[in-house]
């Protein structure tokens, strides 16, 4: 890749992700200013996806800051990892086993119970197309 | 708060960051090594050595949290996907979401009350199948304890990484769509990261799994909340 690709990529880049800042900044203005239940950034998500659907190619040209935006998720919550783990931390024995009891459980459940029904669904559509 | 100490917050974050994404890569990208883990375990345990409190910290290291909204919004991509290709297949896929995520409150929220834990951490678990993104922003409008509720998701994700990918492959789950939304759903963003390296077809669809299901769970934990439900 010379020069002058990398720095179209990097402008490329550098647009999509202030299109989606953008985006979710309007998305907090419009839910202050209407007062909507939805979180700003779960409105700013629907009109993400609303866009890139009918827009392909620009669902295109934001790939890639989408793919960075989701790949640093953790750095972002890492400020407030770090404050969950202190908390944790603070916890009387009991209450933390219980606690990893309840997440270890209801994860498994959680997994288990998507793998089987899409699996479950894939029978049902597969039996009916043949 | 003083833009020296935000601006140390922030660099302590972004540098225990990159240490631990390395330490990640040499141990193999072992779940335990995640480097959100590590960091934050870094992180709290240094804290109280050089006497500052962890609520500060998470206060003075604002400015990266903030960017916790943009990444929400960037979920919308993957979700795009789906809607621009609705075949049966999709549908399958969106319907067993749909259900995983209701598996997922209803099991937290059940097991929560069952192994009678205190209300605060009652109120966090309705948010555990989340990823912890959704999570702080769906708690923040719902008024419930953000910190709690990240900490729930994160932990979630570690277990479902640990867990997950080597359960369902025992029990012949093994195709990237099934592995992949199932994981992507229940174990997030660690989950994904996890398969990334275990089986890096199924990304795409845990990716999707975790949008759609951050995204439907927000709206019926938002539409409930309105209805004096939760």
């Amino acid at each position: 890749m010379n020069r002058h690709d990398r720095t179209g990529g990097a402008a490329r880049l550098a647009a999509g992700l202030a299109a989606i800042v953008l985006l979710f900044l309007a998305a907090e203005r419009v839910q202050a200013a209407l007062g909507l239940p939805l979180p700003g950034a779960l409105l700013g998500l629907l009109g993400l996806a609303g866009l890139a659907t009918a827009l392909p190619g620009l669902g295109a040209r934001l790939a890639p800051a989408a793919s960075l935006l989701l790949s640093l998720l953790g750095l972002f919550l890492l400020p407030l990892a770090v404050d969950a783990a202190s908390r944790l931390a603070l916890m009387p024995a009991g209450v933390l086993a219980r606690l990893l009891a309840m997440l270890a459980a209801s994860t498994v459940a959680t997994g288990l119970a998507t793998a089987l029904l899409l699996r479950l669904l894939d029978r049902v559509g597969s039996s009916r197309r043949a | 708060m003083p833009p020296a100490a935000q601006a140390g917050a922030v660099l302590a974050t972004v540098a225990a960051w990159i240490v631990s994404r390395r330490l990640a890569r040499a141990a193999g990208g072992h779940p335990l090594a995640s480097p959100v883990l590590v960091s934050a375990l870094a992180i709290a345990c240094l804290l109280p050595l050089l006497g500052l409190p962890a609520q500060g910290f998470a206060a003075a290291a604002a400015p990266l949290s903030w960017w916790l909204g943009p990444g929400v919004v960037a979920l919308g991509v993957p979700l795009a996907a789906l809607a621009r290709s609705p075949g049966r297949r999709e549908l399958c896929q969106l319907l067993a979401i749909l259900g995983g995520s209701l598996a997922g409150v209803a099991s937290a929220v059940c097991f929560a009350h069952l192994l009678a834990l205190p209300p605060d951490l009652r109120a966090a678990s309705a948010t555990r199948s989340v990823t912890s993104g959704v999570a702080a922003v769906v708690m923040q409008a719902l008024g419930g304890p953000v910190a709690l509720a990240v900490a729930l998701s994160v932990v979630s994700g570690l277990i479902g990484a640990l867990v997950l990918p080597p359960l369902l492959s025992r029990l012949g789950i093994r195709s990237d769509r099934a592995l992949g939304t199932a994981t992507g759903l229940a174990a997030h963003v660690l989950g994904t990261e996890a398969l990334a390296r275990r089986q890096p077809g199924a990304v795409p669809h845990a990716t999707l799994a975790m949008a759609a299901g951050g995204l439907l769970t927000a709206l019926g934990l938002v539409l409930a909340a309105r209805l004096g439900l939760v």
